[in-house]
């Protein structure tokens, strides 16, 4: 029973420490300008005040910011779901080429991309921008996604090579000679990797979702993403609290509805009852 | 239906210094149901394998109907394989799975209907096609896996120890019914076991392996009862069969200072091939050796060590001259320490090169 309690009393603990910050931009973006000078500190926003809300979605005509934002909202959904696509396509492909296939120098190709994961994004930044200017991409979503489809594409890979390796070989094996080509039996055998899907999918979208380094050097203007413009409301004296932080709730609103929705498909146990046991 | 001719098959796996099957030879008829059996990791599933094309073949030629096929994809092969692990896919259904290879060579939907109805029927699933595997016993997998095969009426049948996970129990019964199953179709069958009972209940012809290596292949009756070596005839049978040193000499053999006399045909032969004076290996099954009268001519007396009671059978462990002996005698109230007359079935010796271990026939 102690412990239970010990238990309980961390996870409120836990959830406080990741819950507070999200809250405190909630009550800041409910709360009018001059209401978030005042003393002593209010705890709770009230009045409500929907103002920035209005604002940033364009309700309040006069002021509206809702073109910039909308379009750094569709910059933002394009890049991380192209991302998420492509990233899938070749997780799912290499991850099964290394996982199943042999092939000369499979290890040592495999171990070059895992490398990859190990260099920090910084050191790169310069011949990987010199590189973009080239092929004429900077500023373009297909230059970002580009980007990071080559910084995540690793990890991806990697899990879903592990995850294929934990579906028994006779599954495919069997689909072979019951007439599959080997793209076919790899088909068959996917809905069992479904776990590792959804993992690699989440990851791969929440990380281009909130990628800021990148998009500020390479998406400065027309390919400009939430987490960029988020940051420009403030002026040379005069920082737009409100706004700033209205615009950070709407923008962790899809990221919330993906987990929410693909959660449910997280569950274990796929494969039970497809081979012994 | 098909035969299958295996020419001087190796395989060799990428980095092992041996090879996982050596020189394998064989001439597979229309309908046969051929039993591969041996210890674990004599090459029974490599074997398999590379006839399903699921496994390269290092070198030498299959041929599935004088059709040589090393090169042909596995379902370019018009075979069916049954795994140890069922291998049924777990978000489909019963229906589906057993479906699954008629889908994939785009039969037509009331096509697949008909098999699938049909072989469900056969295997006693008609009650089960909406269920997921995950939902059924394991022998009504193992059946799922079994339609999966038939439904496509392949040319040949290849089974890897389909029966190893199930009970006892089941395992009798499924035995019976992959038989029945093969008399009502007839389809050519390559069956991998390590069970010598399965062997010997379900093949029209048994081989059998070790090391990689065909010891013997022929009837259940001739494996049994002229086992090519000592290995062949330690594997088959319950309990396997006894050797014991001895001599021959002078139209009888020595074990150690008891003399044996031995019948006509036995000197001859023993005599055409030089044994005279020499060291060999007598073998004698263990129902071979009966309890006889004090007294009887040949007969030695054994003291009884340990007394296994199978049913109706019982298995006495005892010795000769400090050499063991398995004795199979219809159940009786002989108790380990007891002292018994016993008396070897002259007809049914066995003799055996001592360098070669091989059968002199
Ligand atoms: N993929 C592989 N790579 C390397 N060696 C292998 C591979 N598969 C099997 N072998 C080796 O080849 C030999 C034969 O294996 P195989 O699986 O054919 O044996 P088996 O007779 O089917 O045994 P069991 O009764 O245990 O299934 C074994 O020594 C095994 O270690
Ligand atoms: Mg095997």
């Amino acid at each position: 029973m102690k412990r239970k309690i010990g238990i309980f009393i961390s996870i409120l603990l836990i959830l406080f420490w990741s819950l507070a910050p999200v809250y405190w931009a909630l009550r800041t973006s409910l709360m009018s300008s001059s209401s978030l000078i005042q003393k002593p500190l209010k705890y709770l926003p009230y009045p409500i005040n929907i103002e920035n809300y209005s604002q940033l979605l364009g309700f309040n005509s006069s002021q509206s910011i809702w073109p910039q934002f909308e379009s750094a909202m569709l910059n933002s959904i394009i890049s991380a779901t192209g991302t998420t696509l492509i990233v899938i396509v070749i997780a799912i492909l290499a991850g099964y080429a290394f996982g199943r296939l042999e092939f000369v120098g499979k290890n040592i190709i495999f171990v070059s991309v895992l490398v990859t994961m190990a260099l920090p994004a910084y050191a790169v930044m310069i011949p990987l921008y010199k590189i973009i200017i080239s092929l004429h991409l900077i500023d373009t979503q297909t230059g970002i996604i580009l980007i990071y489809t080559s910084a995540f594409a690793p990890l991806a890979v990697w899990l879903m090579r592990s995850f294929f390796m934990t579906i028994p070989k006779d599954l495919e094996e069997s689909a072979m000679v019951d007439g599959a080509s080997r793209f076919r039996a790899l088909c068959t055998i996917l809905p069992m990797a479904a776990p590792g899907l959804i993992a690699v999918a989440l990851l791969t979208f929440l990380n281009s979702w909130s990628q800021f380094a990148i998009p500020l050097v390479f998406a400065p203007t027309n390919a400009k993403p939430l987490t960029i413009l988020i940051t420009e409301f403030q002026g040379k004296s005069f920082i737009n609290y409100g706004l700033m932080t209205a615009a950070g709730i709407v923008t962790i609103i899809p990221p919330i509805l993906i987990v929410l929705f693909l959660n449910r498909y997280l569950i274990s146990g796929l494969t039970a009852g497809s081979v012994k046991g | 239906m098909a035969s299958i001719v295996l020419n001087h098959i190796k395989k060799h796996y990428g980095k092992s210094d041996s090879n996982a099957v050596k020189d394998f030879n064989l001439h597979i008829d229309d309908k046969e149901f051929i039993v591969l059996v041996g210890p674990s990791g004599c090459g029974k599933s490599t074997t398999l394998r590379m006839i399903a094309g699921l496994e390269d073949i290092s070198e030498g030629d299959i041929y599935i109907d004088n059709n040589r096929v090393n090169k042909l994809a596995p379902k370019d092969r018009d075979i069916a394989m049954v795994f140890q692990s069922y291998a049924l896919y777990p978000y489909m259904t019963v229906y589906e799975n057993i479906g699954f290879g008629l889908k994939m060579r785009k039969f037509k939907k009331q096509e697949i209907d008909e098999r699938v109805r049909h072989a469900a029927k056969i295997l006693g699933l008609e009650p089960y096609l909406k269920r997921k595997p995950k939902d059924l016993s394991g022998g009504q997998r193992q059946r799922v896996a079994l339609g999966r095969a038939i439904v496509r009426n392949p040319k040949v049948f290849l089974m890897d120890e389909p029966l190893s996970n199930l009970d006892a129990k089941l395992r009798i019964q499924m035995r019976s019914e992959i038989i029945k199953l093969h008399r009502r179709l007839n389809t050519t069958t390559i069956y991998v076991t390590h069970d010598q009972v399965e062997a010997m209940t379900m093949a029209d012809r048994i081989v059998i392996m070790k090391d990689g290596e065909i010891q013997q292949v022929g009837t259940p009756e001739e494996i049994y009862n002229q086992p090519a070596n000592i290995f062949v005839g330690s594997f088959i049978g319950y309990p396997g069969m006894n050797f014991i040193p001895a001599k021959f000499s002078e139209g009888s053999i020595l074990i150690e200072n008891s003399r044996f006399n031995l019948l006509d045909e036995e000197i001859k032969l023993l005599t055409k091939h030089h044994y005279q004076d020499k060291s060999l290996i007598v073998a004698i099954r263990p129902e071979d050796i009966h309890m006889a009268s004090a007294g009887t001519d040949s007969s030695f007396e054994a003291l009884i060590e340990i007394s296994e009671l199978l049913g109706s059978e019982s298995v006495l462990h005892t010795s000769i001259h400090h050499h063991d002996l398995l004795v199979k005698v219809f159940a009786s109230n002989i108790k380990s320490n007891d002292k018994i007359d016993l008396q070897f079935d002259f007809t049914k010796m066995l003799f055996f090169d001592a360098e070669t271990k091989k059968l002199i026939h």
